[in-house]
């Protein structure tokens, strides 16, 4: 009888002893005729433990690190050991003076160039292209495509995409998620999304992310057709983009 | 013993979990921040122009009142620093300006909101930065408006910003207050905005010149002015028939021979060549901004020196009336004593000589440029024919007038063009009558034509 008293004084106190560990504490091996844990590690976050006998096997883990965004249609999450509060926008956009060469009536000029955008702890962000079409040096503002177009040589037009295109020639480039898709979410606006059609509006929306995003790259692709009739001189096209985060 | 172990693990445990629950209690205390200041929501700024540098800049602010926010509004102050931290240091990005900047489009529109006291400074509010080197803009309304949380998106633009003038990003504290004198602070956030290098894209056009003339054939577009200017001409002077146009032969001293001789005079056809089936036709296509002209000067080189017609190697004493029995025929203005390149009529009668131009019709070939005809006294835009239309005059010339005119001496105008051409057309005939006293032979005269653009 008294042997029974003290069974259940030490599973009792076995049992208390387990509770009372928190947090985490490395105790010798539990084994039993159907089980056996060894190295148990209650509480503490960041450890893969493998249970494993001759009669079962398992895995445990009482947590991990997650790092980067996470988010849904409803919700935005940022993890990691050391996230910033901090709202943040970066536009990479080096200088650029590209020069499309001499146009002709019988070809169509083209021409690219390239920047990038990350944001931080944004809702999102829309890029929006700014400045007048091509201007010569007396003023003559060169015809801007108002929708998409195709390139037709000895045709004033002038017109851009954020994509990869055949016509006039192998030019542009799709939009490139650094390192992947699953960091950076940046899109091309439908109105500068076809391949191989070019539209100009000024102050339009070329480009967005619905969230925060690493590094998207974009490439802009530039076409130029004139007629007979385009008044001779140097055109600029001065412009520049405008990343609107919306925090 | 027992008991006692037992009893001693009871009082540990009711130990450790008084520890447990008293920390846990203490948590909330902690975490807890100022439940008074809320985060404004959907805040942006947006640039009108993000070239470093630049002047003359509008900066568009928008920000809406989160929900349990301050329902009031009587001022806004932000202020543009280098980090977005409120509360901490501000330095405004080098070259940022709002000097002489505006208020523009404010919403809430209401309350006659205007840039505040002290609109711009370097000075921030407390509660946003700290220093003396901010970029500072105010906003205040005279009578503060009602604004619902959660709801109210407050917007205004700020115009003649002067942009940083480093590439890179910068960022705009923006706080509100309930009064409108920057004291009672509610709710205040941050973003980001960005400017570059300049980004340009170049390209160059040449000026350009097509201009050709030629010979058209009756049966490749016929003659009639309405006829010419209807057609589809061929660029470059695709339809000539080669330049040589034949006037013909005059049966007699009273007929004027018109060019293309085969059809439009038919008694001065000669049958013994296709080139009376001709008339002359310039087009011309360039692209210079401010215009062109199309004239011809008679090209008195070669055998042909008098600049009328006249039989090879002859030299002419004289083109006025007196002089109809040498081998020039006298141009229509100076056989007449009508001064050198102005208009005549062709008269039809023995004892006179005529020799002269006109261009009756234009061709736009489907177009939108202009180029026009010259129906003045010294021009040559007239119907092309010897009667049948209005009379000519020197006064209040019209184009509806059977006038010619020729220039011996010296170069005309036929047409002008104040801006580009497309590859238009223009129709060119001459008009030929021998007096009786006029000697046989064959009479010849060359042209030189030109274009002169203006870009």
């Amino acid at each position: 009888m008294r042997l029974g008293i003290k069974t259940k004084t030490s599973i009792l106190a076995v049992t208390i002893c387990s509770v009372l560990m928190l947090p985490s504490v490395a105790y010798a091996q539990y084994t039993g005729s159907a089980y056996k844990i060894e190295e148990a590690q209650v509480g503490a976050a960041g450890s893969e433990n493998d249970l494993s006998g001759t009669a079962y096997k398992g895995r445990a883990t009482a947590g991990d690190t997650a790092v980067g965004i996470v988010n849904g249609t409803q919700y935005q999450a940022v993890g990691g050991f050391t996230t910033s509060d901090a709202p943040e926008l970066e536009v990479i956009a080096g200088a650029l003076n590209l020069d499309l060469g001499n146009a002709s009536t019988a070809s169509t000029l083209s021409g690219s160039s390239q920047f990038g955008v990350r944001t931080y702890l944004a809702y999102g962000y829309t890029v929006y292209i700014r400045g007048a079409p091509p201007t010569q040096e007396s003023g003559y503002v060169m015809s801007n495509l108002t929708s998409q177009t195709a390139p037709i040589a000895g045709t004033e037009q002038f017109g851009i995409n954020l994509v990869a295109n055949t016509v006039p020639t192998s030019v542009g480039a799709d939009p490139v998620q650094v390192p992947d898709s699953s960091f950076s979410f940046g899109n091309v606006n439908a109105n500068y999304g076809t391949a191989n059609q070019y539209r100009y509006v000024p102050d339009d929306a070329i480009a967005y992310s619905n969230s925060s995003s690493g590094v998207t790259n974009y490439t802009i692709t530039y076409m130029v057709n004139i007629s007979s009739i385009t008044p001779a001189g140097t055109y600029i096209f001065d412009h520049s983009v405008d990343v609107v985060p919306t925090y | 013993m027992k008991k006692t172990f037992y009893q001693t693990l009871r009082g540990r445990i009711a130990v450790a979990t008084s520890a447990v629950l008293a920390g846990s209690a203490l948590l909330p205390m902690f975490l807890g921040g100022s439940a008074s200041a809320l985060v404004l929501t959907n805040r942006s700024l947006s640039l009108d122009k993000n070239t470093a540098s630049t002047t003359g800049v509008t900066y568009s602010f928008s920000a809406k009142v989160p929900t349990g926010g301050s329902t009031t509004l009587g001022s806004i102050e932000v202020d543009l620093c280098d980090s977005p931290f409120l509360g901490t240091a501000c330095a405004a990005p080098t070259g940022l300006a709002f000097s002489g900047s505006t208020l523009a489009n404010p919403n809430p529109s209401a309350g006659t909101p205007t840039l505040g006291g002290a609109a711009t400074g370097s000075t921030p509010n407390a509660n946003l930065g700290t220093g003396s080197t901010a970029a500072r803009i105010r906003v205040s309304w005279a009578t503060p408006q009602t604004v619902t949380a959660g709801t109210t998106v407050v917007s205004f633009d700020i115009t003649g910003v002067t942009n940083p003038s480093s590439s890179g990003t910068f960022y705009a504290r923006i706080g509100f207050f309930s009064d409108n004198a920057y004291t009672t602070f509610t709710d205040s956030g941050a973003m980001a905005q960005s400017v570059q290098a300049t980004q340009n894209v170049s390209f160059k056009i040449q000026e350009t010149l097509a201009f050709c003339v030629g010979a058209m054939a009756n049966g490749t577009v016929a003659y009639t002015p309405a006829t010419f200017a209807a057609a589809s001409l061929t660029n470059d002077c695709g339809q000539t028939a080669g330049t040589n146009i034949a006037l013909g032969i005059a049966p007699d001293s009273t007929t004027a021979c018109i060019t293309p001789a085969s059809a439009h005079t038919a008694t001065c056809a000669d049958g013994s060549t296709s080139n009376d089936d001709n008339y002359g036709y310039a087009m011309l296509s360039t692209n210079a901004s401010f215009g062109a002209t199309i004239g011809y000067r008679a090209d008195t080189s070669g055998s042909y020196t008098q600049g009328t017609l006249s039989t090879a190697g002859q030299s002419c004493g004289g083109f006025a009336a007196a002089n109809r029995d040498d081998y020039c025929i006298n141009p229509v203005n100076l056989d007449q004593s009508v001064s050198n390149g102005t208009v005549a009529a062709l008269v039809t009668t023995s004892s006179n000589e005529e020799f002269g131009m006109a261009t009756p019709a234009v061709n736009q070939n489907n177009a939108t440029t202009a180029l026009a005809l010259d129906s003045t006294s010294t021009g040559y835009g007239f119907t092309g024919n010897a009667t049948g239309g209005t009379s000519c005059s020197t006064t209040g010339t019209s184009s509806a007038m059977d006038c010619w005119n020729w220039n011996r001496t010296g170069s005309d105008t036929l047409a002008t063009a104040t801006g580009p051409v497309d590859n238009e057309g223009l129709q060119i005939f001459f008009a030929s009558k021998a007096s009786i006293t006029s000697p046989s032979g064959q009479y010849a005269v060359n042209v030189d034509y030109f274009s002169v653009p203006t870009y």
